[in-house]
């Protein structure tokens, strides 16, 4: 397959920036999106053509969430419940026009050309997203009762992988998905539920001062999220915030 | 830019609680337009007009109506410029991303509205205050505009307007009150699309009766 490619290049974090168009022939239908950048990138250096293009990639099986690529108006490009590693050529026609650019978000900044700093995500962890407690040696599954469709829920959440699409979809770059998950997943359980006022108020905190937007109800997030995370915890972070407020701590 | 700073959250919240509020006053409007349709030659509804422009409860009623609707102005501008300082940088290519339409239309629908209302205001509640001429008695006030066919129309699809602005908001509360669950959500989504209809609907039948002369 032949594509051209239009990728956003920067030098580093102050610089400018700006698409530079690639041709790219000999591609298989087979082939992941990541391997054909590396393909790309494999040219350009053989070829001295220019600096490899920067992204970020780690597992390439969907389970780490780094991949994060703005792929033709679509983050990690034009399929459902995917990552961009997970994305492959046979999506695309023949002889298409590839536009691809970092996530854009102001508490997400550009380090080079495609790789943007998500710490942003791991400040608003670090707020509160865990619990406190070193909980000791694993005990048996049934000694705390969790109903099934609690654990359900908080294992769907759970799954959020931190990749940012979320962000990087919103018209707001809102992260209320992402902290909906991480607040949903400990909050549903017993284990979590102890702190979850207090979690819920740090979380939203943090996420207000890193410069994200406010959820206006558009759900691009739940579109483009590669694990699926519902709207339903957006609801439950609203729902447990306001709690939060009224001194409905769960202590 | 700074701006004071308010939690997203606390924001929303707000809005959503005035567009609540403003939401139950439009289905009681709609309910008190109705009155317009019996051939009483106005005894009704300018008894309950007459009620509405005396009684001081109603007159503390307008002011924080009044309120409600700047507040929920301003708030959503200010959510609206907060978000846009978000992403300072857009994307190149327009997004493809499969959302709901109603909250990117619902700035546009709420602009809409905005001018829609002043019109509004000018048929018949600016005439209330004196600030423009035009006939006190609203039931005939009404007759006479409804009847020029490019008013009629222009408050059809200012009806249009509401009901999109209504749709979206319904459901929205909802999830910004975190009421919206997994259980309910479709219940909600679908509550909200009736009774915006019904609302709508309701305004409808008043100013199509009164084209039609029914
Ligand atoms: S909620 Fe989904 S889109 Fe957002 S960070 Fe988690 S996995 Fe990625
Ligand atoms: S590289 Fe790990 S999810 Fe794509």
């Amino acid at each position: 397959m032949r594509f051209t490619l239009h990728i956003w290049r920067q030098e580093n974090a102050r610089a400018k920036g700006h698409f530079e168009k690639y041709d790219l022939d000999n591609i298989s239908a087979d082939c992941s999106f990541l391997e054909m950048l590396d393909i790309l990138n494999e040219r350009l250096i053989n070829d001295r053509i220019a600096h490899p293009v920067c992204f970020d990639n780690d597992c390439r099986e969907g389970i780490c969430g780094m991949c994060g690529l703005y792929i033709n108006g679509r983050p990690h490009g034009n399929d459902d419940g995917i990552t961009t590693c997970q994305l492959h050529m046979r999506k695309f026609k023949d002889g298409d026009d590839i536009w691809i650019e970092p996530w854009r978000a102001k508490a997400f900044p550009v380090i080079r050309d495609l790789v943007v700093d998500r710490s942003a995500f791991d400040k608003i962890i670090q707020a509160g997203g865990y619990i406190s407690t070193t909980t000791g040696g694993v005990p048996d599954a049934n000694t705390i009762l969790v109903p099934k469709h609690k654990a359900d829920m908080a294992m769907d959440a759970a799954s959020c992988i931190g990749c940012g699409a979320c962000v990087a979809a919103c018209k707001n770059a809102s992260a209320m998905l992402f902290v909906g998950a991480k607040v949903s997943h400990l909050a549903l359980l017993p284990q979590g539920k102890v702190e979850a006022a207090d979690r819920v108020k740090k979380m939203v905190a943090k996420m207000d001062e890193l410069g994200f937007g406010s959820c206006t109800n558009t759900y691009a997030c739940e579109a483009e999220c590669p694990k699926l995370i519902k709207r339903q915890n957006i609801s439950r972070l609203n729902r447990h915030w306001i709690g939060s407020l009224l001194g409905r701590d769960r202590r | 830019m700074n701006l004071p700073k308010i939690h997203s959250i606390s924001k929303k919240i707000l809005v959503a609680l005035l567009g609540a509020f403003l939401s139950i006053f439009l289905l009681f409007h709609a309910c008190a337009n109705l009155c317009i349709l019996r051939h009483d030659g106005g005894a009704w509804y300018n008894a309950f007009c007459d009620f509405m422009g005396t009684n001081y409860v109603i007159k503390a009623f307008e002011i924080i109506l009044f309120g409600a609707l700047l507040l929920h102005i301003v708030l959503t501008i200010w959510l609206a410029i907060t978000n846009k300082m978000a992403r300072p940088k857009g994307y190149h290519k327009p997004q493809r991303s499969k959302t709901h339409t109603g909250s990117k239309l619902q700035v546009w629908t709420g602009i809409l509205l905005l001018a829609g209302l002043i019109a509004h205001f000018m048929d018949f509640y600016f005439v209330k205050l004196g600030w423009v001429d035009g006939n006190l008695n609203f039931y005939e006030q009404a007759h006479e505009k409804f009847q020029i066919p490019h008013i009629a129309i222009s408050y059809l699809i200012f009806f249009v307007v509401v009901w999109f602005h209504m749709r979206h908001g319904f459901a929205a509360i909802f999830q910004t009150f975190g009421l919206y669950n997994y259980k309910y959500g479709k219940a909600i989504e679908i509550t909200g699309v009736i009774f915006a209809t019904v609302v709508c609907l309701m305004f409808t039948a008043v100013v199509v009766g009164i084209y039609f002369g029914l």
